[in-house]
Formats: structure tokens, sequence, C-alpha cells
């Protein structure tokens, strides 16, 4: 009996062991599907956490080239340096270190981490030098690290300036073509998920979230050369004349392409730290003026399309003035009887006016309308003012003839590069272009070829025998239209305040070249038109058909060494011009 | 036994596809060291081939000038 029942003791044993093991297997079960199932999600994503990271692929901002390649805008990566503020709070004594190598002070770096202590990440700084990444690199400081980022240079620095515009620090453009563009020029960042080891090297490529995209290269309409010229001339003659601005727009009229476009004062791109709005306002297209006398060859263009007037039509403009309701238009002097290429080689207000009262007012509108007057000239510049040209319906005797010499009207430089292009296209008028034109723009006929070629052909009096002397090319025939126009000011036109305008193409029979200077307000005494911006034209104009390789029309004596003694040009002023 | 090898094959292969992603990453940083000097001697070249610095050197060392309109020989070919 003890033996049986030592053997059920021993039995009971042998029980109460195995059903302790079943019940620890049965909650190691347990958790083990506690963990799998019910936990799953959340340790899958901490474990994860510890080795797979998501980084970020930088993306290029496109090159912007010239029309023949040359860069004008390109991005190279630089570092930025940051910080992790809760390690760096940990290490205060590498502070001074870190300050002197990023060229900040102490106080500066409390400022920016003490506040962001609970934060992963902040800007120390940003695009630091190639030195200052060589020295932190050897340095290892604490909670510090180095981020590839994209900076942008301009190698034409001031000379394109406007045209192109600007970048922020990250990587936007903010003006000109940087912000008109953008959205091509901009590069889309890519995002990859990968396996990092314990020293941060990658080492597996997970899976590719989003592939990164460079930006698109952009080629523009604008030719380095020829827009250096204009450059350095413009600048030059800003100067000379103590003048407060200066703009100057080259367009090729059987494409409607920008080859230049420049203005003063400039800025330089690569280095804006005081930048005030004076500087970077693309004059050309955000600037709008009463384009005075050089609006006259589109009057007599209106005129040759209604028919009623040639070019020898004789207009009298005596006495030097006339009544319009209570105002007067006057002359610079009696001209007395003058035909209508003579109306535009001595500039007559009286005789613009007495045409346009004849012209229908429909018919007036309907031509500066189409040449682009009061239009955008769709150059896709950001800011571009497009200028006022009222109804038609509205208008009294008084504006239509104060129309006729440029009063009452406002344009921008583009606008008026475009109407001068119509007359140089043989009556066409193009959409402007600042980038290469692979295929061609819709175009409009506006004059006949007819009107087109004569008021071309009178304008070339202006240069060989009329107020447009100084912007003779030798080797072409150039046909233009100077004015001075007197500011408009809240308190009507100012009295000694100018602005002096050309407007011209050459070579005259076939333009291949259009351009409009405007220099506001000259202060050096001289103030006409035909003294301040004529010269400019000519001396650009020399060597933009120089580089252009244009065939020059007139047989050149090689004694004649007239554009020796006008286009002397001082090598100060291109010392002027650095990037 | 096939079960035991393709586990083998499987572990090489993945070590394998490691070391040339380290590569391959390596290959990446070496691509993007080559896109900055690019960059770099790009906007050096343009620095030094700044027209301003051209026309300088042209008129005021070399003494060149622009040559007028009437020196310049179309030649038709």
């Amino acid at each position: 009996m003890s033996s049986s029942s030592s053997y059920t003791g021993s039995e009971f044993r042998i029980k109460l062991a195995l059903a302790v093991f079943v019940i620890f297997a049965a909650v190691l079960i347990w958790r083990a599907m506690n963990l799998q199932l019910t936990n799953r999600e959340f340790l899958q994503e901490h474990g994860d956490a510890r080795y797979l990271r998501v980084v970020t692929t930088p993306a290029h901002r496109g090159m912007i080239t010239d029309r023949n390649g040359e860069p004008l805008a390109i991005s190279t990566p630089v570092q930025s340096v940051w910080g992790q503020p809760r390690i760096m709070a940990q290490h205060r004594e590498s502070w001074l270190r870190l300050a002197a190598l990023i060229d900040t002070t102490t106080d500066h770096l409390d400022a920016l981490i003490l506040p962001r202590i609970g934060r992963e990440f902040v800007y120390l700084k940003r695009h630091a030098s190639r030195q200052m990444v060589v020295e932190l690199k050897q340095a290892k400081l604490p909670g510090v690290g180095l981020l590839e980022e994209q900076r942008r240079y301009y190698p034409a620095g001031e000379v394109t300036a406007h045209t192109l515009g600007f970048t922020n620090v990250d990587d936007a453009g903010q003006e000109g073509i940087e912000l008109a563009f953008n959205s091509t020029l901009r590069g889309k960042k890519g995002s990859l998920k990968v396996i990092k080891d314990r020293l941060g090297r990658t080492i597996e490529h997970v899976e590719q979230i989003k592939a990164a995209q460079s930006g698109q290269d952009l080629k523009l309409s604008i030719d380095k050369r020829i827009q250096y010229i204009a450059y350095r001339e413009l600048k030059a003659a800003v100067q000379a004349h103590d003048a407060e601005a200066g703009s100057m727009v080259i367009v090729n009229p059987n494409t409607g392409e920008v080859l230049a476009l420049v203005n003063q004062p400039s800025f330089n791109p690569n280095n804006r730290g005081d930048l005030k709005g004076e500087h970077y306002r693309n004059r050309a297209v955000t600037d709008i003026f009463e384009p005075g006398s050089t609006v006259k060859p589109i009057t007599i263009a209106a005129a040759l399309e209604a028919g009623r007037y040639a070019h020898d039509t004789t207009v009298s403009t005596g006495p030097g003035y006339f009544k319009v309701g209570r105002h007067v238009v006057s002359d610079l002097k009696n001209f007395g009887k003058v035909d209508v290429t003579g109306v535009l080689t001595k500039s007559s207000n009286v005789g613009a006016s007495k045409i346009a009262l004849s012209l229908e007012p429909d018919l007036m509108w309907s031509i500066f309308n189409g040449v682009g007057f009061g239009m955008s000239s769709e150059v896709g510049l950001p800011g571009e003012s497009i200028g006022h040209l009222s109804d038609p319906g509205n208008w009294r005797d008084i504006e239509r003839a104060t129309m006729a010499f440029g009063y009452g009207l406002s344009v921008n430089a583009m606008q008026l590069a475009r109407a001068y292009s119509v007359l140089a296209a043989d009556g066409i008028r193009r959409p402007l272009s600042i980038t290469e034109l692979k295929t061609p723009l819709p175009i409009q006929r506006v004059l006949s070829v007819e009107t087109a070629r004569t008021v071309r052909q009178m304008l070339t009096r202006v240069v060989t025998e009329g107020t447009g002397r100084a912007a003779a090319v030798s080797g072409y025939h150039v046909a233009g239209k100077t004015g001075t126009v007197h500011k408009s000011t809240t308190r009507g036109y100012a009295e000694d305040r100018y602005l002096s305008l050309f407007a011209g193409m050459l070579p005259a029979a076939r333009p291949e070249l259009v351009a409009v200077v405007v220099i506001d307000e000259p202060k050096s005494g001289e103030h006409y038109g035909g003294r301040v911006a004529a010269p400019i034209f000519a001396r650009v104009m020399h060597e933009a058909a120089r580089i252009l390789g244009l065939t020059p029309e007139i047989q050149l004596d090689v004694n004649n060494d007239r554009y020796r003694l006008t286009a002397g040009v001082n090598s100060d002023q291109m010392a002027g011009v650095k990037p | 036994m096939g079960v035991f090898l393709t586990a083998m094959e499987v572990v090489l292969h993945r070590h394998q596809s490691r070391e040339l992603f380290l590569v391959l990453q390596e290959l990446r940083l070496q691509q993007n060291d080559l896109d900055r000097e690019w960059g770099q001697l790009l906007l050096e070249q343009g620095t030094w081939g700044t027209h301003g610095r051209i026309e300088e050197i042209a008129r005021n060392k070399l003494n060149m000038t622009v040559p007028l309109a009437a020196e310049i020989f179309r030649v038709r070919s």
C-alpha cells in the first residue's frame, strides 16, 4: 500500500511537472502570438526605424544658356551646415570652436539653438565655403552635420542680371527668367528607402519612392556677345550723362527673338547683399513712358494705310504752332511747308498732329493697337507693365493730336521695340520671345508691305539728314527715329526732366536688327534723343552687325574714319563691367 | 538538401548585392564630385572669359582694336 501510495505520489509529481511545462509553453505561445499578431505593426515599425532610412536625392536646377550655348546660370552643389540641437546642447564646450569655423559668434549660436532644443534639425550655415567644409569635416563636432544643396552662379554677372533674375537660398526663382521659367528649370527631388549600417553607410537600396528629376536646361534668345556690348555702352552713357536710369532692347524682327535686354542701374546677382528694388527692376518691361516722337512713324504708317498720303504729300506746319481747342501744339521752330518725310526728319509735332486729325480715329487706333501698343509684348518676363492706349470712342481732338506725337499713351521699351519690328518685318507683328524659338510663333499682318517699306525709306532720311544723324552706322543704311520726351509728374509735364529715346533698325532695306534705347533724365546738359540715345544705338549696332556678320550695304572707303571719331570707347568704361 | 543549397545561394547573392551596392554608392559619390568640379570649372571659365576681361586684355595688353567697317572685307565663296 505504501509502495502503491509512493507510486501515486511520484506519478502526481510527474504530472505536476508536466502541467508546469505545459503552462510555460502556453504562456510562451500566447506571448509569441500576441507579439506576432496583435503588436506586429508597431514592432515592425520600430525595428525598421533602427536601420531603414528615407533619404532625399537632390535634383539639379537646369542650366540657362544664351543662344550659342554659353552658360549664363549654373547650379553647383554646395554644402550647408546643420545641427541637432538636442545633441549640441549636451556639448556646449564645442560651440566656441563651431562659431569660429562657420564665421559667427557664440551669441548667435545661442539664439539659434536654445529656442529649438527639442528639434532634430536646424540650419547653422547655408552654403558654406569649401574651406569651411574641409575644416568642419576634420573637426567632427558632435551634433553637427553637412547637407548637400545647390547654389546658383551667374558667370556674366550684372550684364545679364535683369534678364535672368535670381533664385533664393532654397533654389526657387524670384525674378526674371528664373521666376518665369521656374517650373521648367526646377528639378524634382527624389526619395529613396535604404538600409544603413551602424556607421551610417548605405548598405542596401530597398526601394525608390520617387526618382529625382533634374530640371531642364533653357536656351535663351539672348546673344551674350551683343548683350555685353549693349550693357557696356549703356552703362558708359548713363554715367557720362549722369542719368537716372537706362534701358536697351535689341530684337531680331524676323523671328521676334530678343537678342539683348539690358538696364541701368544693375546689380551683381552673385552677391546680392544690399539689394534695392530700383536695382533689380527690369525697366525695359516694368517701366512705362510716353514714347513721344518715336511714335510718329506709326502715325505716318496710319496715314499711308488710309491712302490719303504719300511720302511726298505736303503738309503746312506754319507758323510753327496751331491751336486745338484751348491747347496749342507747337514745334521747336517754324518749318513751313514740308512733305510727309519732312514731318519725320524734322520731327514736326504740328505736322504729325494735322495728319492725325485728318484720319479716322478708329483707323488710327487699329494701327496703334496693331503694332502692339496697349497690349503685352508677350515676352513673358515677370512684372510687365503693358502701358495705356485709350479707347478711340473717347478721343477728343486734343488727344488725337497729341497721340500723333506720342503723348497721352504709354509703352514700355519692349513694346516700342516690337512696334518698330512691325515696320522692320514688312508690316508683320510677332510675339516677342526671350527663349530660342524652334518653331515660329503665330504672326499677324498689321501694315501692308508697301506702307512698311515706305516708312522705313522715310526713316533712313531721319538718320542721313534729320535729327538722328548720330545713329548712323558705317556700312549700313539705318532707319530710325529720335524722341525727347518731357517726363510727366504729378504736377503735369516737367520742364527740365527728359527721357531721351532712339528706336531704329538696320540694314534698312531688309532689317535684321531692331533696337530701342531709353535714357532716363540725362543731366549732362544734353537731353535730345538725337544727342544722347542715338550714339549708343550707333556704337552697339556697329558691333552687333560685325558679330552677326551682316553683309554691309554700302561699299566703304577705307580712308573714311568718321566712325573712329565717334566710337572711341575708353577702357575705364569696360573695367566697370565685372562679374 | 536542395533547400539547404538554395538557402546558401540566397545568402551568397544577398551578400554580393550588398557589396555591389556599396560600389555603386561610391561611384555615385564620385559622379557627384565630378559634377561639382565640372560646375566649378565652367564657372572658372566663365569668370576668366568675361567679355570685360578679354576686351581689356585685348585692347591694353595686346594693343588690338576693333576693325572699322571699311576695313572688313567679305570673301564671297
